[in-house]
């Protein structure tokens, strides 16, 4: 949890760096729009440490600190971020289309895109018979999304191995959650569908750990998915840039006040966890951003015709490259009867 | 984006160049209340100088951090100089330019 | 690149603020006129397409909906039918792949699919483009597509003047219109606009025929044909070609259905050399549809064609790749120089 706050403050200070005079979107080292999750660590670890490297998740555009618990490389992630070649996409895909297959992770920028994905792996590990599971995460804004439905309702028809986890931070952008969603708690969408729903209201890492880990279990042991939603806070905008002229002083300073690394740790020190411990801890989590931001911004930059290239896995003509030929007259295309 | 309110002091202040009582586009009166930023970047003139100008139109916008400000003309009259071009920084409480009012 | 009567106007306005004027207008002249859309309210819309309405409106007129196109721009479609005038907000044009079936089943077929008995009034406002390394979900444009599927209007302004008088003739007119603005255009201060969008405005309200292209440079030369922000770069390159003796002549399309042809053709036929530059897709779009409607119409008169789009790939990230497939004012000026040969 610590690394993923650590490396969204970082990114925001490197970020905004080159950006002014004012704020140019597309100037400085990383361009273009920037999503970061600080205050919303608990929900990515919670159920992401009961995950092995073969379970397949999905985020959507505010994803490194699942991508952190997931296990992606962070280097890479980095560097992709920071449009270099040796980014785990090649500088083709950024911060919010980020793909790590060797611990089967992957984030997208369309609401709700990822969970009928995560619906096929979890179909996937089903027709394998493998213990396999999928998890969805998705905001809170997203539950209004059809995609999000019709994934709920698949899931459930074909009992399939999947977690859907919605990061209840109670801001679309702009638009609070009693403005555009009913009902107020999110989880009972899987009532609709005859699924298990469950709704964690705290900021209480271990909370979440436990709820995350019934519900991983509930897939793994094939006894289908789970709606879990989780309520975080987003400590920053809704993108970097975002004056959040919309947001009451009392709700930024009710994400402040809840921070569950701050409860986390205090719970630790009462398992008898010394503050020197709690520092080294936040030490190795410092050096390895420090380490990955570092390495990405000596990555090269792509080739400007490197943008051409990945469209497809085979090359255009498919399979082959030549037209069959079929030698006997009986044949029964190109025959000349 | 955000648009800060208005100046409710309406009333103009004279500069003293040159005895002609120009009134001055002061950008501290205008600036964003909770920022600590200094410095803000001019985005747009909507009025070129010469052109004339009624107490309150919108002239020009500038941002700080990520907010943007509407400058109101102080009076009404021709815009007589601009201090600041589009694309300029400056600081808080630099003028602008200068509106010449209708005697 | 405004004219006389528009520089007597003596105030100059952003894109965003045109627009915005416009629909305050209307709103004000029929109760029946409202906006809905994600982040309209308090936000004032993502790109500055709704700011200060909230104050002036209120809630039910200036509605903040939830995350679900297809429910929303498909409301927008009953509203219509019902006699309503709704303008809907596609907060970014890729995100049509939601929500087509209502836009491109309902709103733009309903009318023909009724024999008329029904109509559509109402108004889809989208925000298109990149050039500021948003990647390949949120940078494209998406001219082609629309312009494509039968029923609906489609109007791509370039300017703050264009885009006041589209958009009141866009919210007046009893069929659907999609209404497609550029981020890069609309004078947002954290994505800096070319000088060209920011033009004088008229305080009265205006409006601009459909199907009615600009020419917003005369030339003898060559005829460059294009819309949104490469009109702007267009005109950059056409001050640079002007240094080595070549006069361009850019026309801005500002409709894409319908599409004037006429204009096109009549420059062709004086200048003989066409080239198009398009910020969609190269292959079945824009460029392909103007070359083949003058090829079909006066063959003889096309000496040179050359074709300057996005190559057909996803909009990569990374700033080096992204400005290679997003055609430069550079690009626009070696395609013209490349036909006087």
């Amino acid at each position: 949890m610590v690394t993923a706050r650590l490396y969204e403050e970082r990114l925001q200070k490197e970020y905004m760096e080159g950006k002014r005079p004012g704020f140019d979107i597309s100037a400085g080292d990383i361009p273009g729009e920037l999503h970061l999750a600080a205050g919303q660590e608990a929900a990515a670890v919670g159920v992401c440490h009961h995950l092995r490297d073969d379970d397949t998740v999905t985020a959507p555009h505010r994803p490194h600190h699942v991508a952190i618990a997931k296990g992606v490389d962070l280097k890479r992630m980095t560097a992709e971020i920071f449009g270099r070649e040796t980014g785990l996409c090649h500088g083709k895909g950024g911060h919010m289309h980020l793909f790590d297959p060797d611990v089967n992770f992957a984030c997208s920028g369309i609401i709700a895109e990822g969970c009928p994905p995560a619906v096929g792996a979890g179909m996937a590990a089903k027709k394998r018979n493998s213990d396999g599971v999928a998890v969805a995460y998705l905001g809170e804004g997203a539950i209004d999304q059809g995609g999000f439905l019709e994934s709920l309702n698949m899931a459930s028809v074909h009992d399939l191995p999947v977690v859907f986890v919605i990061e209840d931070n109670d801001w679309a952008i702009s638009m609070p959650k009693e403005r555009v969603t009913r009902p107020d708690d999110g989880s009972k969408r899987a009532d609709g569908f005859d699924m298990h729903g469950v709704r964690v209201d705290s900021d209480d890492a271990r909370a979440i750990y436990e709820a995350g880990g019934e519900a991983v279990a509930r897939a793994r042991d094939g006894n289908g998915p789970t709606v879990l939603e989780v309520q975080v806070h987003r400590r920053m905008g809704h993108f970097m840039g975002d004056p959040q002229t919309y947001r009451p002083e009392e709700d930024q300073q009710r994400a402040e006040d809840r921070d569950s690394i701050e409860r986390l740790a205090a719970d630790m020190r009462g398992f008898g966890i010394d503050d020197q411990e709690l520092e080294e801890i936040r030490d190795r989590a410092a050096n390895r951003v420090d380490e990955a931001v570092t390495w990405a911004k000596q990555q090269p930059l792509p080739e400007p015709e490197a943008a051409h290239d990945h469209v497809f896995t085979n090359p255009p003509s498919g399979v082959t490259s030549e037209e069959p030929e079929f030698s006997d007259a009986g044949a029964a295309a190109g025959g000349d009867d | 984006m955000s648009r800060s309110d208005r100046p409710t002091d309406g009333s103009p202040r004279t500069a003293t160049d040159g005895g002609a009582e120009r009134v001055p586009v002061d950008s501290g009166a205008l600036w964003p209340g909770d920022t600590d930023d200094d410095v803000g970047l001019l985005l747009n003139w909507f009025v070129a100088k010469g052109s004339r100008v009624s107490e309150g139109d919108r002239i020009a916008e500038f941002q700080v951090e990520k907010v943007d400000v509407d400058v109101p003309a102080p009076a009404t009259g021709t815009l007589a100089e601009v201090v600041v071009d589009e694309d300029g920084e400056f600081d808080r409480g630099d003028v602008l330019g200068y509106v010449e009012p209708e005697g | 690149m405004s004219t006389p009567e528009q520089e007597a106007v003596g105030r100059t306005a952003t894109m965003s603020d045109a627009m915005v004027e416009a629909v305050a207008h209307e709103m004000r002249a029929d109760e029946e006129v409202f906006y809905m859309g994600e982040d309209v309210a308090d936000y004032g819309g993502i790109f500055d397409s709704t700011t200060g309405l909230l104050d002036e409106f209120g809630r039910d007129r200036v509605m903040d909906v939830p995350i679900s196109e297809t429910a929303y721009l498909g409301a927008a479609v009953g509203a219509a039918q019902a006699g309503m005038r709704p303008i809907a907000e596609l907060m970014f044009v890729d995100f049509f792949g939601v929500a087509m079936d209502q836009i491109y089943n309902q709103m733009a077929k309903n009318t023909y699919m009724s024999g008329t008995s029904v109509s559509v009034p109402m108004v889809l406002t989208t925000a298109v483009g990149g050039t500021y390394n948003d990647a390949a979900q949120h940078s494209q444009t998406l001219y082609g597509t629309f312009a494509h599927l039968p029923g609906m209007k489609v109007v791509v302004p370039s300017t703050a003047y264009d885009a006041k008088g589209l958009m009141h003739n866009a919210i007046r007119d009893d069929d659907p219109v999609v209404y497609m603005f550029h981020k890069r255009l609309m004078g947002i201060g954290w994505m800096p606009a070319p000088d060209g969008p920011k033009t004088p405005v008229p305080e009265e309200d205006y409006t601009i025929p459909f199907g009615r292209a600009d020419v917003k440079r005369e030339g003898d030369d060559v005829t460059v044909v294009t819309l949104g922000l490469h009109v702007h770069r267009a005109l950059e390159a056409a001050e640079t070609l002007a240094d080595d003796g070549i006069d361009a002549e850019v026309i801005d399309l500002r409709t894409l259905k319908p599409l004037d042809r006429e204009t096109v053709l009549e420059s062709v036929r004086k200048t003989g050399r066409l080239v198009v530059v398009d910020e969609d897709y190269r292959s079945y779009g824009v460029t392909g549809e103007i070359v083949s409607s003058v090829a079909e119409s006066d063959l003889d008169a096309l000496e040179a064609v050359e074709r300057v789009a996005v190559p057909d790939v996803p909009i990569p990230y990374s700033r080096p790749m992204e400005d290679a497939v997003i055609p430069g004012a550079e690009d626009v000026a070696e395609a013209v120089r490349s036909v006087g040969e």
